[in-house]
């Protein structure tokens, strides 16, 4: 769903684009992205082929300037964990080529090794087209097998079918719980970026990201394509997090699936079968626990009302969402509006073409005293229309809907709900709600509220609460 | 037969050469047998055709039956559909059209049967100018409206010209295309009978597309709102008719039927269409349209009642996850 959704008239439309490029402009509020595993060549451009002899000319006066401690300790860290590093890459079945690449690293004496559910995804979910090897810094190569996942966090149990072939490294230590670690300490980031090679990357410790739904390590460092599942270590070289994803909208923002939860899915899945099937029912399973915890957590938490004359008007609680607001210029001659998108930062990576399990809300109050009756119907009912729904056609059903009038405490309302059900995450689906007030010929408020793989009897309580948070303020209320 | 006089001769016969519609263009007395027929001044019936051969055929009375014999000739003749080449002979029967050369050629003897009156129907005068400047009005008021609720209060006349104006101009073309038809198919150009025609029909439309979502809107029943693009289809369909049967009025009934089974065919074929991709019948998944609050008379509803009828989609989404299932593996059956 692109974020230019909903939109009325070209006053608006003019308006997003002017706020594309103001210098003003607010941060974009992309989600972070998951660092994909560089694709098929065909999708991405091959990496620039550069000469091996012109490389030292590149870095030699660079390394003369840098104090020679800085580097020093990231050369540490990489000689002494590159022996436990490893590329994880996904061939497709029958041809033997790749198609993405991630990073893993070494956790037990018994081969197991820890990388991002993403990396393993098409694996997982398609045993039958895709499988996995590992190569090591030393161009060891081998089969893996899929013991665990957790989506939900985004890390991912691998062993090499024949354990042996790692046996004699040494593997890598978690960073102890009861060990705080302080903003701004140096960490180290591993992994081969983009299939070029291995590589560490050093950046800073930055805390937890706010208002996250589940804990994530906010790294400053670069994170690119195919580090995904490398690990990023303390300075004594124990991992405290798992590379995960970058915002693309940023600079050196990038984020890390703290240890906890690689050390939590290695003590449950060190001795599993490993996976064979697809794996849709246990991720289905994982999800379910997710969407109930979040729609436990969301109900939880009473809404905020945006500040509107006439309306009460649901907004979430910014604890782990975040909300965007805009309007129109004080000049405008026609339709007036203010529009709040509030979203997770956060979302579950099913595959490729899907992720799932956030909420998102929004509404666009709008004045007509400009346009009379008229013509605020007009472009009130052109913005009601204007809205997608649906997913990918292979993931999700086509959506129907059900729609009535509701009357919220006097306030009577059009509520439209449309619902589509995941085809192969059996049991979940997405909802969307559109809520338009319908009790003045000259103002309105058009609200939307999303909900992303949820389990059905969740999807009619979000509903019904985001329906809920729609009134009449005490002014308005009194008049009537 | 009493009509001859002394000083004329019997009339035999007549044949007439016809024009491409059918209609005798000339129609020259027999008043004996055999006739002949061709390029040739000596020739009875001479024809400037230049596909004809100087002595292209005779006709020739034996008893009751008229024959024609074919003489020599490139083209040879044709009798209704049968060919006839060099030098053959073949029996007209009542009715039969001849065709040497380009030419065609009915022959009519006093036995052969008349074809009934048939009664006199007078042109219809143009439609009064008052009638059609008020509907061409209307019709420009509407268009006028829909630019109007679309631009923002103070717009200039030049916000709303191209809109009226063009409108008006495509009116005028479409019209005179048809009339253009007319003028081919009845030799009448009937621009007036065809602006009525298209002028209303397009009138309806709008109101059909306002009109129903409104409906939708007032009363809750969304099928009104549904529904509002196929009634509007069927109203513009209707235009076509309503201008095809002026232009082949002849042809009404069976312009009817076929025009009704095409809109029918259409129609299934988007609905079925619809079913199949979306599992719905119409496109649309809820009523867009959003009007003043007076025109609103449906009551609602409180928010649990909303959810409780919600329920039943579940039914329906859950049925098309298995569908697909199912589907999905018949159609890997079928590979």
């Amino acid at each position: 769903m692109t974020r230019a959704r909903g939109l009325a008239g070209a006053a608006v439309i003019a308006a997003l684009c002017a706020w594309r490029v103001s210098a003003q402009a607010p941060p974009k509020q992309a989600p972070p992205q998951q660092v994909p595993p560089p694709q098929a060549p065909s999708q991405q451009a091959p990496p620039p082929q550069v000469p091996e002899d012109q490389i030292p000319e590149l870095q030699i006066p660079q390394m003369e300037e840098q104090p020679q401690t800085l580097s020093a300790s990231a050369q540490r860290i990489y000689n002494e964990a590159r022996a436990e590093l490893l590329q994880v890459r996904t061939l497709l079945k029958g041809q033997d080529t790749q198609a993405s690449v991630g990073s893993g690293f070494l956790v037990t004496d018994a081969g197991h090794i820890i990388t991002n559910y993403h990396v393993v995804s098409q694996a997982a979910l398609q045993p039958e087209r895709y499988r996995l090897v590992y190569s090591t810094s030393s161009r060891k190569e081998g089969a893996l097998q899929i013991l665990a996942f957790d989506a939900i966090h985004d890390v991912a149990l691998v062993k090499p079918v024949d354990p042996a072939a790692l046996a004699g490294l040494t593997p890598l230590r978690f960073h102890p719980k009861e060990t705080p670690i302080s903003q701004g300490e140096r960490i180290y980031s591993l992994g081969n970026p983009l299939d070029i090679g291995f590589a560490v990357i050093e950046g800073t410790y930055n805390g937890m990201v706010e208002r996250s739904f589940y804990p994530t390590i906010f790294f400053a460092g670069s994170l690119n394509p195919g580090v995904s599942g490398g690990p990023t270590l303390d300075q004594r070289g124990r991992v405290i997090g798992v590379n995960v994803a970058a915002r693309r909208d940023g600079e050196q923002v990038s984020f890390l699936v703290p240890s906890l939860f690689a050390e939590e899915l290695l003590e449950r899945g060190r001795d599993s079968k490993p996976i064979t099937a697809p794996a849709y029912p246990e991720l289905t399973r994982q999800l379910m626990a997710h969407q109930e915890a979040l729609t436990l957590r969301f109900l939880e938490e009473p809404w905020r009302h945006a500040s509107h004359p006439r309306y009460v008007i649901p907004l979430p609680q910014e604890d782990f969402m975040r909300c965007w607001g805009r309007s129109t210029s004080p000049d405008e001659k026609g339709m007036e509006w203010e529009r709040s998108d509030c979203m997770m930062d956060s979302r579950v990576f099913v595959s490729g073409w899907l992720t799932t399990g956030t909420i998102t809300t929004r509404h666009e109050a709008y004045d007509g005293r400009k346009l009379g009756a008229l013509r605020f119907a007009q472009r009130y009912s052109a913005s009601f229309r204007n809205e997608q729904f649906g997913g990918p056609e292979r993931e999700l059903t086509t959506p129907q809907c059900t729609e009535r009038y509701v009357d919220r405490n006097g306030l009577p309302v059009r509520v439209v709900l449309c619902m589509a059900a995941y085809k192969k995450l059996v049991g979940l689906y997405d909802a969307s709600v559109l809520v338009a007030t319908v009790d003045a010929p000259r103002a309105g408020v058009l609200g939307r509220f999303d909900a992303r793989g949820v389990s059905f009897d969740n999807a009619l309580r979000l509903a019904a609460h985001y329906v809920e948070g729609f009134g009449w303020t005490a002014a308005q209320s009194a008049s009537h | 037969m009493d009509g001859g006089t002394v000083s004329e001769p019997l009339k035999l016969a007549v044949v007439e050469i016809l024009d491409r519609e059918g209609h005798a263009r000339q129609a020259v007395p027999v008043s004996r047998w055999p006739v002949t027929i061709g390029r040739a001044v000596d020739c009875d019936i001479v024809l400037d055709d230049p596909y004809v051969a100087a002595h292209h055929a005779t006709l020739d009375e034996t008893g009751d039956a008229l024959a024609v014999q074919v003489g020599e000739t490139v083209n040879g003749a044709a009798l209704s559909s049968r060919r006839l080449a060099s030098n053959e002979r073949a029996y007209l029967n009542a009715g039969d059209v001849l065709q040497v050369g380009a030419t065609r050629l009915r022959i009519r003897r006093p036995a052969d049967a008349v074809a009934p009156e048939r009664p006199f129907t007078h042109d219809q005068p143009p439609p009064p100018f008052l009638l059609l400047a008020a509907l061409v009005g209307v019709f420009a008021l509407l268009n006028f409206a829909e630019r109007w609720i679309t631009v923002d209060p103070g717009g200039r006349v030049i916000d709303y010209l191209p809109t009226v104006l063009g409108t008006l101009l495509g009116l005028a073309v479409w019209c005179g295309f048809w009339a253009l038809g007319s003028r081919l198919f009845r030799h009448r150009f009937d621009y007036g009978h065809h602006l009525r025609i298209a002028a209303s029909y397009f009138v309806a439309t709008s109101i059909v597309a306002v009109a129903l979502p409104l409906l939708a809107y007032s009363l809750g029943w969304a099928f009104f709102s549904r529904a509002s693009g196929i009634v509007a289809g069927a109203v513009l369909w209707a235009m076509v008719f309503a201008h095809m049967s002026l232009m082949l009025p002849s042809r009404r009934r069976f312009l009817a039927i076929g025009m009704s089974v095409l809109f029918v065919a259409a129609t299934a074929l988007y609905l079925t269409r619809n079913y199949q991709t979306n599992h719905r019948l119409f496109s649309e998944l809820y009523v867009s349209a959003l009007a003043p609050p007076v025109l609103r008379f449906a009551s609602p509803v409180p928010t649990s009642r909303f959810i409780e009828d919600a329920r039943n989609l579940k039914a329906t989404l859950d049925a098309r996850v298995k569908d697909d299932d199912s589907g999905a593996g018949a159609g890997d059956d079928d590979e």
